[in-house]
């Protein structure tokens, strides 16, 4: 081993393809060369022909006597770091991998790729005439993500009416798919291109270029590699490129290591280091006007000074943060599809109304106009009393608001609203369920547990509730809530547990668990149970008035809304802040896209699934906690709840979004609540359509074709089909 | 790489910590039986178990076996601490086999005390046993139908819930408003269920491998779907229409060598055709799954759909295929509960049943004898709880109700026995 810098020797090893390859092996090699010639290094490059070779070809640069190695790692992160692993003495500099906590002599090279695709972006949207800009995109990879929502930015920026068609390659090799995809782009009116999809995506330039449309080019400056400086077909209509500086990057690392100061971990690269950046504009140079070119110019100035940022997480995901933002960045693709999925459920419900009613059945003997307007009456009658019931009937409303203007007795107005405060006080539990189950589906889990965490918090909420005696409400009220949290949270976090060191799946083991918890409350709570109240009657004793939630109506005993819509809400933005905003969300979401992945970069996939089990749970106890501290005030033996299986729709519908969850909950709520009016006279109508309206919710939420079926939508360029759950062995 | 070794390390595993682990389990077994009951036995207490089945008239005429109870509790746990020590000492071949007896044993131990100066009629438990653990039993089956071509199945219970509904409502057409002859109402009633559950085996198929809709997803909403529709329909119609909702019971049918077997014939074969008919399922899915051709297709289609495709298996139809009989095994099951049990439609009258037989059947391992042995130890929970509170044992009758749940999770967490599941299951396939 040679310890001296000045005789450091370094070597190259290519995870793929030759030398020369006009892109990040060619960059690497140039940087690395450049730094050996200034720093007087013994440089060796190996040259990787196939992908079984790599580690053989690693292994023969260690032993060649290489003190550093550079290499790319996009796609051998895993296997770089396995062999890092055993070769603590070489340092290993990787470019675009993000290198695993633990390792100790791996340095990875990052680029801000949206930073230079927001670049990029900015000046498709002032050169589009059409407003319609094309993208193609590699495989699902990092670089890429950063790349694409990075570009979907930069166009946002400059141009808020172009609308972005994208298409995705499932190869970075493939020049002929990239062809017919860059095509494809120009047919459907793109008239500027960026393609951030490896050699695939040159096929997609050199097809749209040819093809007429202003095209941008990716990594390196195309105009020299894959347009050879002008002497390809179309390269005129070579804008610029949104370029990684993979040369700068690793004559920088090399320079670092050389002075001592190369550590292990991320090297970052972005405008203000001149890591990423636009290539020159080349032949187009002429055809941009000069003002675009200023306004380039200023953006790009104004990301290096963070006076604008990118709003591009690390994962490619989106940040933009304001609330409008996030509006006006609404996916209405997203939006539209569960109304039409509430539409169409509710459509069949009416199906199932107008068809199976006796009172139709006689009218019909009587004639077919009879028994046409007798399901007519039959189905307005169901739904004007579901709308009543939910949202209270607007003319006892105004005379509601009459009274009270005339004399200020507020009771009839009450009196009126209080559907409305059914659906809020029906939607709370709704909120808290939903949110739990949303948490487990983004962490990769399904617990369809929360009847049973239900129960458990239910059972902790109310023991608190009425054992302790001699609190003040402002501890004990806090006190039993956080009992029903913990209740659900440890309940459930037994299924965290089980998948985690075990694999048990959680599915079953939830089930289990319900009925466990369903057993064991009605154990606590069966007459002269241990914690029922003296008496006949198998219910908890009543809790002390300081554990109550607040009610919004203490006068009127019959409306029941409380408090906890407070603390729902507050649930709601407690998960967005969690999933969103906090490095344990971003590690519970990694874990939930690919256990995987996440394993790979260092995360405890263990710890994730007990943690978001474990809240998950809570958040059903919680539930619980509204409906005993708020509603009830004990606990009866037997309450079925229902929460288990509503959850799940509500997660569903939300798209596991806590706003999502919200707004599905409060959808839900409605419609209990005005079931309960349908059902009673003159409308009739069992409660359990609901069931059936949510059921169909559920298979159209989640098999949107058949909604595109029905409507004729076409389907959108690409849906992130979320993974939910897996087999039963697998993690 | 790893990842692969470590799974067939785990299917394959009797590891050495398991050995040690059953073996302390038989000796601490050993250990219980002593402390807790024969601990708590006077030396003259007997307990009496009666083996006849008291029809009338009395067809056999069994002894009643009398055990002095002390010491046949000791006795058991002698042989439990011996299968211990043999476990620890040489080790059982067979050790999932061993652990089953031993908890056997355990279970024998547990009813000698629990009967002690009292008596215990053991046919007409095993016969409740038995009889509670045949919906149970096909819920089961349906699971390992679906499941060994790798869809999971968890709309079992709204695939039974429809059975049980449809069946109640055609037979009772047929019977009381088309005045069909009781037999062929019956027939019908059994016909439509079977239907139903094809319908609901064929949405759960078409949603999970034509839309490759999430499994669980799909089976929650089937599951939602079917309880909704089945109480919109008992509210709204049943409840009016009471002669809707009673097609009567089919009435039991003795098989005549068989039934005169003392104990087991009253046991299995005095029983309605449906009964049989389970019995008969489950040697023919076993035979079906392990001796033809189409069950090869099946296993190879769970484990490994796209060797199996590259082999010109159309992955696809095989699954359409089994889902829908899967879901009309199901279905069987609900209208067993109105047909042969209890006579009429109740509302959510499933109770679960069809979550039991989802664990019953990863109980036994995903093959239709251990799903079916699994639905057997459930059914035995079921009816003893109920003998238990006549002899008046002081565990409460919920604890009791709650050990087949927990159990199943032990096994499923891999600390006892071992879950090997299809290795595709759950994953729709995509034609490449």
């Amino acid at each position: 081993m040679q310890q001296s810098p000045d005789a450091l020797r370094v070597g190259l090893v290519n995870d793929l393809g030759p030398i020369d390859d006009g892109s990040f092996n060619q960059y690497a090699h140039e940087g690395l060369t450049r730094a050996a010639q200034e720093h007087g290094l013994d440089a060796i490059v190996i040259e990787t022909e196939a992908p079984e070779a790599y580690v053989e070809n690693l292994r023969s640069a260690v032993e060649r006597g290489c003190d550093l190695i550079v290499t790319i790692g996009s796609r051998t992160g895993p296997q770089i770091e396995r062999f890092a692993v055993r070769h603590p003495q070489v340092r290993f500099v990787a470019v675009d991998h993000e290198p695993a906590e633990e390792s100790q002599n791996v340095t990875g090279l990052l680029f801000a790729e949206d930073q230079a695709a927001f670049l990029a972006g900015a000046l498709a949207g002032l050169m589009t005439e059409d407003n319609r800009v094309g993208f193609v995109g590699g495989p699902d990879v990092r670089p890429v993500r950063r790349f694409h929502r990075g570009f979907e930015h930069g166009l946002d920026c400059t141009n808020s009416r172009a609308k972005l068609l994208e298409t995705v390659v499932d190869s970075f090799a493939d020049l002929e798919a990239g062809a017919e995809a860059g095509r494809q782009l120009v047919d459907r009116g793109a008239d500027v291109v960026f393609a951030a999809a490896g050699l695939s995506g040159d096929g997609a330039l050199l097809a749209a270029a040819q093809d007429g449309a202003w095209v941008i080019g990716v990594d390196k400056d195309q105009w020299m590699t894959t347009f050879q400086e002008g002497k390809v077909e179309g390269s005129e209509r070579l804008l610029t490129s949104a370029v990684k500086h993979v040369d700068r990057a690793v004559y920088d690392a090399v320079t670092r290591a050389v002075e001592g100061e190369l550590r292990g971990g991320i090297l970052r690269f972005h405008l203000r280091n001149h890591g990423v950046g636009l290539a020159p504009y080349h032949q187009a140079d002429g055809e941009i006007p000069s003002e675009v070119k200023g306004r380039i110019q200023e953006i790009a100035d104004r990301l290096r000074s963070g006076e604008i940022r990118t709003y591009v997480g690390p994962d490619g995901e989106d940040l933009r943060e304001s609330f409008t933002g996030r509006i006006t960045a609404w996916n209405w693709h997203a939006v539209l599809m569960p109304l039409l999925a509430v539409l169409s459920a509710l459509i069949i419900g009416a199906f199932f109304i107008g068809t199976f009613d006796p009172v139709v059945w006689d009218a019909f003997e009587r004639g077919i106009g009879l028994g046409a307007f007798a399901v007519w009456r039959s189905v307005s009658r169901a739904y004007i009393a579901l709308f009543e019931g939910a949202f209270g009937s607007p003319a006892r409303i105004v005379q509601g608001v009459q009274l009270y203007m005339a004399t200020g007795n507020p009771g009839q107005l009450v009196r009126a609203i209080r559907p409305l405060t059914e659906t809020v006080r029906i939607s709370t539990p709704y909120v808290f369920a939903g949110l739990a189950v949303a948490l487990g589906f983004q962490c990769g889990l399904f617990n369809i547990g929360a009847e049973g965490q239900y129960f458990i918090g239910g059972l902790a909420t109310v023991f608190v509730g009425y054992a302790i005696t001699g609190l003040p409400w402002f501890i004990h009220l806090p006190l039993a809530m956080l009992a029903g949290f913990v209740g659900g949270a440890i309940w459930a976090g037994i299924s965290g547990f089980l998948k985690a060191e075990t694999g048990a799946h959680e599915v079953i083991t939830t089930i289990m668990l319900n009925f466990i918890a369903f057993r064991l409350s009605d154990y606590m709570l069966q007459v002269g149970g241990p914690m029922a109240a003296p008496g006949a009657r198998p219910v908890s004793p009543r809790i002390m008035p300081s554990a109550e939630l607040p009610q919004f109506f203490p006068a009127n005993p019959a409306i029941n809304v409380n408090a906890g819509i407070f603390v729902a809400l507050a649930a709601a933005a407690f998960v967005f802040w969690l999933l969103f905003k906090t490095t344990i969300g971003f590690e519970i979401r990694t874990v939930g896209a690919s256990p995987r992945a996440a394993r790979t970069a260092g995360m405890s996939v263990t710890r994730n699934f007990i943690l978001a089990m474990a809240i998950s749970g809570g958040l059903a106890g919680m539930a619980a906690v509204h409906d005993i501290l708020g509603v009830i005030r004990f606990m009866p033996n037997a309450f079925h709840s229902g929460y288990g299986f509503d959850a799940i729709a509500l997660a569903l519908l939300g798209k596991s979004h806590p706003v999502g969850v919200v707004l599905a909950s409060f959808l839900f709520g409605a419609l209990r609540a005005g079931a309960q009016r349908m059902q009673a006279p003159p409308a009739r109508v069992p409660i359990d359509i609901i069931s059936i309206v949510q059921a169909l919710v559920i298979i159209f939420v989640a098999a949107p074709e058949l909604i595109r079926l029905v409507y004729r939508i076409r389907e959108p360029e690409e849906e992130r089909k979320a993974v939910f759950t897996r087999g039963w062995g697998q993690t | 790489m790893t990842a692969i070794a470590e799974r067939i390390g785990a299917r394959h595993g009797t590891s050495r910590a398991r050995t040690i682990t059953y073996g302390i389990l038989f000796l601490v077994t050993g250990l219980a039986i002593v402390l807790f009951f024969a601990r708590t036995t006077g030396p003259d207490q007997i307990s009496t178990f009666d083996l006849t089945v008291r029809t009338d008239p009395p067809l056999l005429l069994v002894p009643e076996v009398a055990l002095p109870t002390r010491l046949a509790l000791l006795v058991l746990a002698a042989i439990s601490a011996l299968a211990g020590v043999w476990q620890l000492a040489v080790g059982f071949r067979r050790a999932n086999w061993a652990l089953g007896s031993v908890a056997l044993v355990f279970i024998v131990a547990f009813l000698t005390w629990a009967t002690r100066d009292s008596s215990l009629n053991v046919v007409s438990l095993l016969r409740t046993a038995f009889l509670r653990s045949v919906p149970l039993a096909l819920a089961a089956l349906s699971g390992v139908l679906c499941e060994r071509s790798a869809v999971i199945n968890i709309s079992i219970e709204g695939m039974m819930l429809m059975g049980a509904f449809v069946g109640a409502i055609m037979g009772s057409l047929a019977l009381n408003v088309l005045g069909w002859s009781f037999a062929v109402s019956q027939g019908l009633g059994l016909l439509s269920a079977l239907g139903s559950g094809a319908l609901l085996g064929l949405l759960l198929a078409v949603l999970s491998v034509r839309f490759k809709v999430d499994q669980i997803i799909a089976g929650t909403a089937i599951n939602i779907l079917a309880t909704g529709v089945t109480s919109f329909f008992s509210a709204r119609i049943l409840s009016q229409f009471r002669f809707l909702n009673n097609p009567g019971i089919i009435p039991p049918f003795s098989i005549p060598v068989l039934s005169a077997i003392p104990i087991i014939g009253p046991v299995f074969f005095e029983h309605s055709v449906l009964v049989y008919v389970m019995m008969l399922l489950l040697i023919g899915i076993h035979v079906m799954l392990w001796y033809t051709v189409w069950g090869l297709r099946t296993r190879s289609v769970g484990e490994h759909p796209r060797a199996a495709d590259t082999l010109g298996i159309d992955v696809f139809r095989n699954r359409y295929i089994n889902v829908t009989a899967g879901g009309m095994v199901a279905a069987l099951g609900g209208a067993f509960l109105v047909l042969a049990s209890v006579g009429r439609f109740d509302r959510l009258m499933t109770a679960g049943k069809g979550f039991i037989g989802l664990a019953a059947m990863i109980f036994g391992n995903w093959t239709p004898f251990g799903a079916f042995g699994a639905a057997t130890i459930f059914g035995f929970a079921d009816a003893l709880q109920t003998r238990l509170a006549i002899l008046r044992v002081p565990i409460p009758s919920q604890f009791l109700l709650m050990t087949p749940y927990i159990v199943t999770i032990i096994v499923l967490a891999g600390v006892v026995g071992e879950a090997n599941p299809p290795a595709a299951d759950g994953q729709a396939y995509e034609k490449e």
